[in-house]
Formats: structure tokens, sequence, C-alpha cells
């Protein structure tokens, strides 16, 4: 069953154009990682999944029903913001307590989840105490408290050390397996996501440029990624650099990365060797690469630039 | 789950933050001394012929000044300060993730930016009342409770000016600029130039 169903959302603020006909469905029990460069809409567009913003142009529907104002919702999904903000004075974990309160659940439950971020020893600061690392942990507690089905993060490992970043990622992974939470995951940070998430979707002015299963989109895009091995990379780069389907060319310790346009790769196999020949280089092997995170990012941000 | 518990819980909350020891303690002091320093029965002392009545008005306006300047304060406070500030840095956008309506989360905001000063406010005027001049006070409550209303209507517009400023600037620093603005030269100006002043028209009825 999906748990977010957006459709043709836009939002727009004076004239400046935040959202514009976005198309998201996230499906139960997954990962998803929610990409794109700063001021692609992304945090709009979490906004209106959380009912805070209203939308200008089409429907958000979030367990099958209108996010706005709605209770019911707002007891099944936990939230992270990038910045987050809580009442300053109050020690965490009182604040946590009357947190269950709220929720309705065993005040317990606070110091459990305290411990779920390895933050006990700050149970007795106030809020203001806290470091900002600290504070962004005790977001992720504050957002765990009532075991919530969906929990939608913008930046959860902004202001974390790298020890704590990959706690916190095995404890979304544990989170996901152990309790079945759906995650929707906002980071510019690639490699964190690609190890946690199961489905990317990428963003860019305002609208989803691609999205999928993590496989199925490096499957689909690795297509036109070509590595070149030779024992003269700078003059055989020279030379694939003026075929006219090669997008982009890089040349690495690896060898040659060639992006060719697509239903090219072929051609490729068959004009590297020549130029070789031609150029007395020695080509010691050609393979289709399988593209990363970033490189389908930069991909997808690409295409919608072109459009 | 019923509302009744998140409503109290974020109420608690926010009088937690907006009641800070010793805020609360501070200004019933000020309360408290703006009241008695100021009481006075006024005529009594040089017409013979004024009535009960009269003189209930005129205490209960002797003990009005200081304290609802006092109140102003506190609003101006709790509305443009604390509730502007939680705007801004987003405190609101926490509460709202709980499970309880946007108007059940600024009504307990507001209950305690506002309500608590009002009840203050008003326990320590009418407890004052009472122990200076129960027997002229308990027969005229209603003339007493008049006047409390009328001269609340002034802070009170001023408070609801300020918090839809707030609500519309999101910003705390900028709203209680604008609040003090709005307090000694727009609104008051207008009332006056309308004559409509609460102790104008509470004088001309008495």
């Amino acid at each position: 069953m999906p748990l977010i169903v957006a459709e043709d959302l836009a939002k727009t603020y004076g004239k400046v154009v935040a959202v514009n006909g976005l198309n998201l469905t996230l499906n139960e029990d997954s990962i998803t990682g929610l990409i794109g460069p700063n001021g692609a809409g992304k945090t709009t567009t979490i906004k209106m999944i959380l009912g805070l913003l209203k939308p200008d142009r089409g429907n958000v529907k979030v367990f099958g029903q209108d996010p706005w104002d709605n209770t019911t919702i707002r007891s099944l999904i936990g939230v992270v913001y990038e910045k987050s903000f809580f009442p300053p004075h109050q020690k965490t974990l009182d604040y946590l307590k009357r947190v269950c309160r709220v929720y309705g659940v065993a005040e317990s439950r606070a110091l459990e989840v305290l411990g779920l971020v390895n933050l006990q020893e700050a149970m007795d600061r106030p809020i203001k105490a806290l470091s900002a690392g600290m504070l962004q942990k005790f977001a992720i507690a504050h957002a765990l408290i009532h075991k919530p089905k969906l929990l939608i993060a913008d930046e959860m490992t902004a202001n974390l050390d790298p020890q704590a970043r990959s706690e916190l990622l095995d404890l979304i992974l544990q989170l996901h397996k152990d309790e079945e939470v759906t995650f929707l995951l906002s980071s510019h940070i690639l490699p964190e996501l690609s190890r946690v998430c199961d489905s990317v979707a990428i963003i860019n002015q305002g609208k989803v440029w691609a999205y999928g299963k993590l496989n199925e989109l490096y499957e689909k895009y690795a297509i036109g990624i070509i590595r070149i091995s030779t024992d003269n990379p700078e003059a055989l780069a020279t030379e694939i650099k003026k075929l006219s389907y090669i997008e982009k060319l890089e040349i690495d310790l690896r060898g040659i990365s060639a992006r060719v346009a697509e239903g090219m790769d072929e051609k490729l196999y068959e004009d590297a060797p020549k130029l070789a020949k031609k150029i007395k280089a020695k080509i010691f092997g050609i393979e289709t690469g399988s593209a990363s995170l970033e490189e389908l990012y930069r991909l997808a941000v690409r295409m919608s630039e072109r459009r | 789950m019923g509302k009744g518990k998140p409503f109290l819980e974020i109420f608690a909350s926010a009088l937690h933050e907006d009641y800070r020891f010793p805020i609360l303690e501070i200004f019933a002091f000020l309360y408290a001394l703006g009241t008695f320093v100021f009481a006075s029965f006024g005529p009594i002392m040089t017409q013979q012929t004024v009535s009960n009545e009269s003189m209930a008005y005129n205490l209960t306006a002797s003990l009005l000044g200081l304290p609802l300047f006092i109140f102003i304060i506190f609003i101006f406070k709790n509305v443009a300060y604390g509730l502007g500030s939680d705007l801004e840095k987003g405190i609101i956008q926490t509460y709202f993730s709980y499970p309880l309506k946007r108007r059940g989360i600024l009504t307990a905001k507001l209950l305690s930016a506002i309500g608590v000063a009002l009840v203050l406010f008003l326990t320590i005027q009418i407890s004052a009342l009472y122990v200076l001049a129960p027997d002229i006070i308990s027969p005229y409550l209603g003339t007493v409770l008049l006047t409390y209303a009328a001269n609340l209507s002034y802070p009170l517009l001023v408070a609801g000016i300020m918090l839809l400023v707030t609500l519309a600037l999101k910003r705390g620093g900028l709203t209680i600029v604008i609040g003090i603005v709005l307090k000694y030269s727009c609104v008051r100006g207008l009332c006056y130039k309308l004559a409509l002043s609460p102790s104008n028209c509470i004088s001309n009825l008495s």
C-alpha cells in the first residue's frame, strides 16, 4: 500500500516556484531518499506531505488521508527537521516524558529512545545546553517516541560526527528491519543515502526527475558509462572526445570514463579499439561501469536542466 | 486518544517557558505593589454627596493605572517576544507535529501568554478591592467588572493586533517594536481622537 501519494503538487512563494507538478508515490516498508540540489523543492515537498503547507495545486494523501491539520496522521508520523527546535528551558528527559503523555505512550519510552541515540548522559540537561549534534540526536529520539510507521527526515545526519552518523544509519536499518518503519530521508550526503536507501527520488526545479528502486535506476542509467583502461589515456581521450555521441569524458586513475548518448555504447566498443590503433595505444579492457548514486544524481540534475 | 491530554501538555509546556522563575513572581509582586500604592478613594474625601457606586468606580479606577501598564508589558513579553520567538525559531512547528489541531496548539499558547497574565491581574485587583473596601465593592460588583472590561478592552485590542502581527511576521523582535509603536502612537491616538478612551466612557457614565 502506498503511504504517500503526491499528485501534480505545486507551491509558489511569491514569484518563486518551489514545487511544480511533483508526483511521488512512497511505498510501505521502503527507505526512500529524496535528493536534489539546494532550492530544488525538497523541504517544501516535505512540508506539504506533513500538512504544514497547503499546496497551490494538486493533492497529497498520506495513509490515504489529507494531511492538513490531521491529528490521526500526525500520530503515525515521526519528523526530524533540518533544524529542530524545542522549548529550551526544559530538561531533555522531562520534555520527552511530556511528549510521551501527548502521544499516550508509557513514560518509560522516553529513556528508551534516549538510549537508542546514546543520549542518556544528557537526560538531566536543559535542551538549550545540548550541542548541535546532541540536539540532532535528541530530535531523532523525539521523532521515535511514539513508534511511528513513517519517519520523515530532512537532513537527519546534519551536525553529527562520523561515528554518530554511522550509528544512526545502523539504527535506521535496524528500525526498518525490526519495526518495519518506512523512511523518507532528504539528504545531500549521497554515500549515506546509498548505504541505507532502497529507492531514491531525484528532485530538481520542483519536479521528480528520477524515481525508483536504486538497483533498477543504476541498471537504467549505467548504460551510458563506459570505462576504458589504456596505456595512453590522455591521447586516447583526445580522440574519443571527437566522437559525436560522447556526452562526457573523464580521465582518472582507472583510465577513461565516457558517458555516451543513449543506445550508443556498442558503437564506442567498436570505435575505441580503432582509435587506439590509430594512435598506437594499447587497450587493456573496455567495460560498462556501474553508476554510483552521485553519478545518477548528476545525470538526473543535468536532464532536468536541459528540459 | 482523547484531545484533552495533548492540549494540557502543550499548555503546561508553554507555561513552563513563559513563566520561568522568577518572571511570574516578579510580575505578581509588581501587580500587588502597583495595586496598593496608587489605591485612592478619590472624591470620597471631598464630595460628601458622592454615591457608593461612584466610590466603587473611583476606587477600582485608581487601582488600575500601574497594574494595567504592567499587564501590557506582560502581554508584550508573552505574545510578541514569546509566541513570536517560538514561531521564528520553529518551536510551534515542533508542536504542529503532535496529534492536536492547530487551533488547539495556538489556544494553549495564547491561554498561557494572555490568560495567565489576565487571571493574575484580576485575582490581585479584585482581592485588593475586597481587602480595601468590602462594603463598597460587594453591592456594585457589576460596576467593578464593567470598569475592568472597559479598561482591559484597550490592552486586549493591542494584544489582538500584536497577535495578528506576530502570526504574520513570525519575528519576535520586530513584533515587539511594532507593538510598542502601536501602543504609543496609532491605536492610542485613534482612540483619543474618536473619544473612545475607556476611562472617558466610564467617567461619562458615572
